[in-house]
């Protein structure tokens, strides 16, 4: 075959280079737009590339027109005020089909190039996903790639390069890439960014919406607790016990739900003894556009970094703006089951009430329950009474009828946090005793890589607080039975761990800057400039646990290249023609037997120096048998190899007769 | 001032459209746009650095052949080196502004010259300069034209056009030249053998001599008829100059073409008639140079 034959046209490397961005250009979008969409383009794909292989003309100029202006009027319906990219971008991908059917011209090309590119950047404007980052540094590659090839094409039209130019150039694509990509990172974090926008632009942020909500509902919590999607994640160090992340006070109870009346609660807590151990969080919330609460580490005792409203109870909320964005702040907390507020003396009355009258049968359980007894006594008298094993934790058959709370109490007896609250709060107010219920999460995934508690939906919890006279402080009651590991997902795999790192370090780097971490960041350059030795301590803590984190990852790192090379060597050997093997084993046995071939020394050679009559004639009836094909330049065939592996097998024979001394 | 670089529209277009991915990033906080935007901006850079070394690892030189004609293309050998140890790609080197004087090199090999040939028109005879030979490449992406190095253009001697013509016009006919003792000639009779000179003909080498002396032997002619392969200038370029030069250089070609010995009658000075190669370039040489002055 002449070197000319093995060249490849370069019409047909940028068809393939083009089809693979317009790939990954869908690959980018799949998540954001309905199904079908990517369906019919993949069929439109799959069709142009059929036509390629086949040879077959590409379909008439005006089916492509026909099928462009039907692209338009589906881009025009589906048009609504809230779902423009989501449009814009099916419309996109189906003008990129089109365009793959069309004939190649380079004018085609550069579009499909162009519309490869456009697609991942449109999808910026509802795409959170770190899959971004993957489609879109292929496409780059690709669309790279692809103008390199125009660019020879539009010098030489009926060019054509050899395997390995086209991939040289491609290796070039990725170099470039890999230059950028730094340059990118820099650019991202040190390019100056707006306090608020210029223009008075505001982008929607995209984002799943977290479950938690400001109204606790019986049975309406089954769908939250069970999905996994994340909250929030909290820097802190593990802490000894389960942590409740608290959230928002319920003060009003209705008979089917537990609301806020957005009175302020009590205000503050003292301040702890100085020994108290202090907990300092960061929080990366993700967005929800159900709640403007704050998290903290119950029990908070304040927050710092971000513009928040205290709401009394040692909860606070997102000040002016709702938290349909990522937000990032801090917190520092006691872990404490007591909330003492500083004045004791508060108007507790809205916290006694409930609708009287509706549950006469759980007010006479409650009347049994605590009569005589102190408000500490009363609140551990309802607490055993909802303990297992007479009541259980269930996700599923939740009442939901109009007294579904004396349901749950008499009839069912299994029900969620809200249930079990619900239960609690009322009894105890009914019982006189002031009580509230707090909203949050309990629980979370502790990662040791990263430091960090990963807290779920699931995690999302509701427990009581009741006033305890003779403390003069809220107490934190958790009546829900599910033991110490409720909310904890233990099951979570190394792998899982680090791919949950990632994703941290993508919402935490990534989503989650803005132009007040970055001005934090550029304080912290300026402190460490002023007053390096200050900064040694924090500087050598990071680098022990960016040692921590990366030790896995580089040992499995070096795992993989030795597995690699061991892989690598195995098949070398398999692929070994089947004389060099016999050869090989031939060399192996003799050597056993105590005599050593030479690298270059031939077959008989060495047989005749052999001073044990039986080895020397079986190896020189080897050498016979192996030179007469080789020699010959004839290949072994299987029955020249099964008489070899006989000579072989008796010269391993022979070896057990040698006497030791000999060898 | 030599240029380095010059941005292209699709290389303006590239930075108006990353400028209003940042504006919108900015003004939206999308980080992700924000991502979007660096990573263009990066790519400005990164195939800034890749174009920049290709285009600065190519080293151009060329050569001209010894024969260059008034008015007739004259290929020019472009020779493109690559002093990298990475290969370079859609190398372009130019002569001129004409599609048929720029030569494109899509990919040189490390180490590897890659050789292309352009042409280049002289349109009068005499010494002309030949322009500056340019590198020049649209690497990587086609935003910006990068200048390279240049091969600094040298001076040519071109010949006078040859024009077809009867050659009993341009050959004095009654001039008594001098016979040169070894000149060939085709019509002439063989007097003899002698030793081969440099620049004799295969035609006039005697074989048989040669077998049986082991050296190469060419024939001797009778030296009567030669006068006929002078070429009278003198009277030539009465029919107008350029005119008579075409016609005398489209004598010497032929007599090259043959392998006849030719000789040139100028201004009462008379080249003997002589064949070879390089005697016929001599003579063009003369013809090219007709009417300058001597230079010190």
């Amino acid at each position: 075959m002449s070197s000319e034959q093995k060249k490849i046209r370069l019409t047909t490397a940028l068809d393939a280079v083009s089809l693979l961005a317009s790939l990954f250009a869908c690959g980018a979008c799949v998540e954001n737009v309905a199904p079908a969409f990517p369906l019919v383009f993949l069929a439109m794909a799959l069709f142009a590339a059929l036509l390629d292989m086949r040879g077959c003309g590409r379909p008439p100029r005006i089916v492509i027109n026909l099928m462009s202006m039907a692209i338009l009027a589906v881009l025009a319906l589906r048009l609504r005020y809230n779902y423009i990219f989501e449009a814009l971008i099916e419309a996109l991908l189906l003008m990129l089909g089109v365009e793959l059917l069309e004939k190649r011209t380079l004018r085609g090309w550069s579009q499909i190039l162009g519309i490869s590119f456009a697609l991942p950047v449109a999808c910026t404007a509802v795409s959170v996903g770190k899959s971004f980052l993957f489609y879109a540094a292929g496409s780059a590659v690709l669309c790279s790639t692809g103008l390199m090839l125009l660019l020879w094409l539009r010098r030489d039209e009926n060019a054509a390069a050899a395997p390995n130019e086209l991939w040289q150039l491609f290796k070039r694509s990725f170099t470039i890439f890999a230059i950028a990509l730094p340059a990118a990172l820099f650019i991202f974090f040190a390019a100056p960014r707006a306090a608020a926008p210029m223009f008075g632009m505001r982008g929607r942020y995209p984002s799943a919406a977290t479950g938690f909500a400001d109204e606790v509902q019986l049975g309406a919590a089954d769908e939250i607790e069970t999905s996994r999607a994340l909250a929030f994640r909290v820097e802190v160090e593990e802490l000894p016990a389960t942590p409740y992340w608290r959230g928002k006070i319920l003060d009003v109870f209705t008979g089917a739900s537990w609301l806020s009346s957005n009175i302020p609660a009590d205000q503050g807590g003292y301040e702890p003894e100085p020994k108290t151990k202090r907990y300092r969080q960061t929080f990366y919330l993700e967005p929800s556009f159900s709640s403007r609460a704050l998290f903290a580490l119950d029990r908070p005792l304040g927050l710092s970094g971000i513009d928040a409203e205290d709401q009394g109870g040692a909860t606070y909320a997102a000040a002016g703006y709702s938290r349909a964005r990522r937000l990032r702040y801090e917190a520092v907390s006691i872990v404490s089951r007591k909330l003492r507020p500083s004045d004791a003396g508060f108007d507790k009355r809205r916290y006694l009430r409930y609708p009287k009258g509706t549950m006469p049968r759980l007010e006479a359980l409650t009347a049994g329950l605590t009569a005589g007894k102190s408000s500490r006594q009363k609140i551990d008298a309802i607490m055993n009474y909802l303990a297992p094993p007479r009541f259980a934790y269930s996700l599923s058959g939740l009442s939901r009828s109009a007294n579904a709370l004396e349901d749950f109490v008499f009839n069912s007896r299994s029900g969620s946090c809200e249930y079990f609250a619900s239960a609690m709060g009322t009894m105890l107010r009914m019982a006189g005793v002031p009580a509230r219920l707090v909203g949050g999460y309990r629980g979370g995934v502790y990662n040791e890589a990263g430091g960090y508690y990963s807290v779920l939906d699931e995690n999302a919890h509701v427990w009581v607080e009741a006033w305890d006279d003779g403390e003069k402080a809220w107490l934190r009651c958790d009546p829900t039975p599910a033991g110490e590991d409720f909310g904890l997902s233990q099951n979570q795999t190394i792998v899982g761990m680090y791919l949950d790192y990632l994703d941290y370090q993508w919402s935490r780097l990534v989503l989650g800057y803005s132009w007040e971490l970055q001005a934090s960041a550029v304080g912290r350059l300026k402190s460490a400039l002023s007053n390096p030795a200050s900064t040694l301590p924090k500087a050598e803590n990071a680098l022990s646990s960016f040692v921590k984190i990366m030790r896995l990852p580089v040992l499995s790192c070096v795992f993989i290249a030795v597995l690699s090379w061991l892989v690598r060597k195995l098949l070398r050997l398999k692929k070994r023609r089947p004389e060099e093997a016999l050869l090989a084993q031939y060399d192996a046995v003799v050597k056993r037997s105590g005599f050593r071939r030479g690298s270059c020394e031939g077959l008989e050679e060495f047989a005749a120096r052999i001073d044990e009559i039986e080895l020397r004639e079986l190896t020189m009836s080897f050498a016979r048998i192996f030179e007469e094909k080789y020699f010959a330049d004839q290949p072994f065939d299987r029955q020249t190899q099964a008489r070899l592996k006989t000579v072989i097998a008796k010269i391993k024979k022979s070896e057990e007769k040698i006497p030791l001394s000999k060898k | 001032m030599k240029r380095v670089v010059q941005l292209r529209r699709s290389g303006g277009c590239f930075i108006v459209i990353t400028l209003l991915f940042g504006a919108i990033a900015v003004n939206t906080s999308n980080n992700l746009l924000y991502i979007v935007t660096a990573l263009m901006l990066a790519y400005l850079l990164g195939s800034g650095v890749i174009g920049r070394r290709n285009i600065l690892a190519a080293e151009i030189s060329f050569e001209l052949p010894d024969e260059i004609y008034a008015g007739v293309p004259c290929p020019v050998t472009i020779k493109v080196r690559n002093s990298s140890r990475a290969p370079l790609f859609l190398i372009e080197a130019s002569l001129g502004g004409r599609a048929n004087q720029r030569a494109f090199f899509p990919v040189i090999q490390p180490q590897e010259t890659a050789e292309r040939t352009a042409f280049v028109t002289f349109l009068r005879r005499g010494r002309a300069k030949l322009t500056d030979a340019e590198l020049f490449s649209l690497y990587p992406f086609g935003f910006f034209k990068r200048f390279g190095r240049v091969a600094n253009g040298m001076e040519a001697l071109i010949f006078p056009s040859p024009v077809r013509c009867d050659l009993k016009d341009v050959f004095a006919r009654s001039a008594a030249a001098s016979a040169s003792p070894a000149a060939p000639l085709a019509d002439a009779d063989v007097v003899g053998v002698r030793d081969y000179a440099e620049g004799d003909s295969m035609k006039i080498v005697h074989w048989k001599s040669t077998a049986r002396t082991g050296k190469l032997k060419s024939r001797l002619y009778e030296t009567a008829s030669l006068s006929v392969r002078v070429i009278d200038l003198d009277s030539l370029v009465k029919r107008g100059v350029e005119q008579g030069l075409s016609m005398a250089a489209f004598a010497v070609c032929e007599s090259m073409k043959s392998g006849l010995p030719v000789g040139l009658k100028n201004g009462g000075r008379t080249e003997e008639p002589e064949s070879g190669r390089r005697h016929g370039l001599f003579l063009l040489s003369k013809l090219a140079g007709y009417g300058e002055k001597v230079r010190p």
